[in-house]
């Protein structure tokens, strides 16, 4: 008899290190589901003995998955594997039946020690079949979009820990921008005096770009709260406290980043558009500069706060190759 | 083997160029004691290293509003990333006196100041560095650029 295991995950990355993980010992039957909705379909038509659930998903994220299951009756033993190391997630994932939380990049120690306080050695057959388990293709893209993954969860992690809030983590986005779309955007801006754009430039060891961090106006009472700005003794100007938060979360992602491509990234001076420099300049200027670029989108949101934040991290395009060069390893398991 | 001299040697040049370098270095601690001070800062601020090292950077400089710094420096020490003090925010951070009296336009020198995290070997932070940048020449370009404009 082999052991039925249900993977869930979005990231097809994700999905394929976690089947390459498993020990052969397991003689696991894995099924791979892609969101939560695909999870709960596949777990009504089969019974499983053990699942793998990521957190952050479309269509249902890795909450309402567990939610479901308590609701459904379904018996399961759940392992989250995620990317959000906050330390509310993991409370959080605990209070809604998980059994154990594994953090993204995974530890195969970790899994194995998790392995053997769930599974029972007598459930499994000793009769290792040589079953092929049909992988996902991977592409650049996955490769991209589950390091952005990761580094939003440490990026949160940093958050939450520096303000003790509670993160909502969005799905990151791994998109080829074109240059007229960063003019549109910019325009946006350049309009809306409701928003505020800090850019900052980044580096390490070649791999370079530039951040753009927007920033809702309405979001500046809450920073201040957060930053614990004393109300009177201090006078930390509005434009120094935008340039300041845009700094934490431009570097938090990249330090979560730079710790998976083994890169340290140093970001440059903030400036600040519109006030700094005029936006109708930045668009003459990137204009015939480049036409494509690789960019990370990412938003936050900040639990119980007006906080709303859209970053967007380009690179250009000589940095590409550097940088997967660097994430190679996460191929070579394969 | 490539020409290089000793490692003594080279370890000499390291700290002729963070003495002489046209920037300033200090080194804070985590209770914000001076640690290094490099010649930029002696000659710009007129405050010998010997005076100020091991000594509390809000008690050589009263200047420096201490709250403000603290927040400023937080991020630095909690999540390792750098933070920045930009002249068009703040002028300055140390007040540093006019060196050159024939021509320096300004009474003050503008600054662009970094914040940097230290790292120990084993990946702890337990001190910082600042980078100080002279940004007067700027500052001078761009307040007569509005003065132009207004």
């Amino acid at each position: 008899m082999s052991y039925p295991v249900l993977i869930c995950d979005d990231s097809a990355l994700a999905r394929k290190q976690m089947a390459r993980s498993l020990p052969a010992s397991l003689n696991a039957d894995i099924t791979f589901a892609v969101n939560g909705l695909d999870a709960l379909e596949k777990l009504e038509q089969q019974e499983f003995k053990l699942m793998f659930l990521d957190l952050t998903m479309p269509e249902l994220d890795g909450y309402g998955t567990l939610e479901q299951i308590q609701k459904r009756n379904i018996i399961i033993d759940v392992v989250v594997v995620s990317g959000d190391i906050q330390p509310k997630a993991k409370q959080k994932v605990e209070r809604l039946g998980a059994k154990d939380f594994i953090q993204k990049p995974m530890d195969k120690e970790h899994l194995k020690s998790v392995l053997r306080s769930l599974v029972n050695p007598a459930e499994i057959s000793q009769v290792t079949s040589n079953r092929t388990i049909e992988l996902p293709i991977l592409k650049r893209r996955d490769i991209y979009m589950e390091v952005a993954n990761v580094s939003i969860g440490r990026a949160a992690d940093a958050l939450a820990r520096h303000f003790d809030v509670f993160v909502h983590l969005p799905l990151p986005n791994v998109n080829i921008f074109e240059v007229t779309e960063l003019h549109m955007a910019l325009a946006d801006l350049a309009d809306n005096d409701q928003v505020s754009g800090v850019c900052q430039g980044f580096n390490g060891e070649g791999i370079a770009g530039e951040a753009l961090v927007l920033l809702s106006d309405s979001s500046i009472t809450d920073l201040k709260r957060l930053m614990k700005v004393p109300a009177e003794s201090v006078e930390l100007e509005e434009l120094e406290l935008l340039m300041d938060v845009s700094n934490i979360l431009v570097g938090s992602f990249l330090n979560g980043l730079g710790q998976q491509a083994e890169v340290r990234f140093f970001q440059g001076q903030p400036v600040l558009l519109g006030q700094h420099i005029p936006i109708e300049s930045i668009i003459e200027s990137t204009s015939g500069s480049f036409q494509k670029t690789m960019t990370f989108e990412v938003s936050y949101n900040i639990d119980n706060t007006s906080i709303r934040c859209d970053l967007l991290f380009m690179f250009v395009d000589e940095s590409l190759p550097i940088l997967d060069n660097k994430l190679s390893y996460l191929m070579e398991d394969f | 083997m490539i020409g290089l001299p000793a490692e003594f040697e080279q370890f000499h040049w390291m700290v002729d160029m963070v003495q002489n370098v046209d920037l300033g270095l200090v080194v804070l601690d985590k209770d914000f004691n001076i640690q290094v001070w490099n010649g930029f800062m002696t000659h710009h601020s007129g405050k010998q290293a010997h005076d100020v090292i091991g000594k509390s950077i809000f008690e050589v400089f009263p200047e420096i509003q201490k709250e403000w710094f603290v927040i400023k420096a937080k991020p630095v020490f909690d999540l390792g990333c750098r933070s920045f003090v930009t002249w068009r925010q703040r002028p300055y951070l140390f007040k540093c006196r006019n060196v050159r009296p024939i021509t320096q336009q300004a009474d003050y020198m503008y600054q662009n100041v970094t914040l940097n995290p230290m790292r120990t070997p084993t990946g702890e932070i337990k001190s910082l560095f600042l980078s100080i940048q002279d940004a007067t020449a700027e500052a001078m370009t761009e307040n007569r650029k509005s003065d132009i404009k207004g």
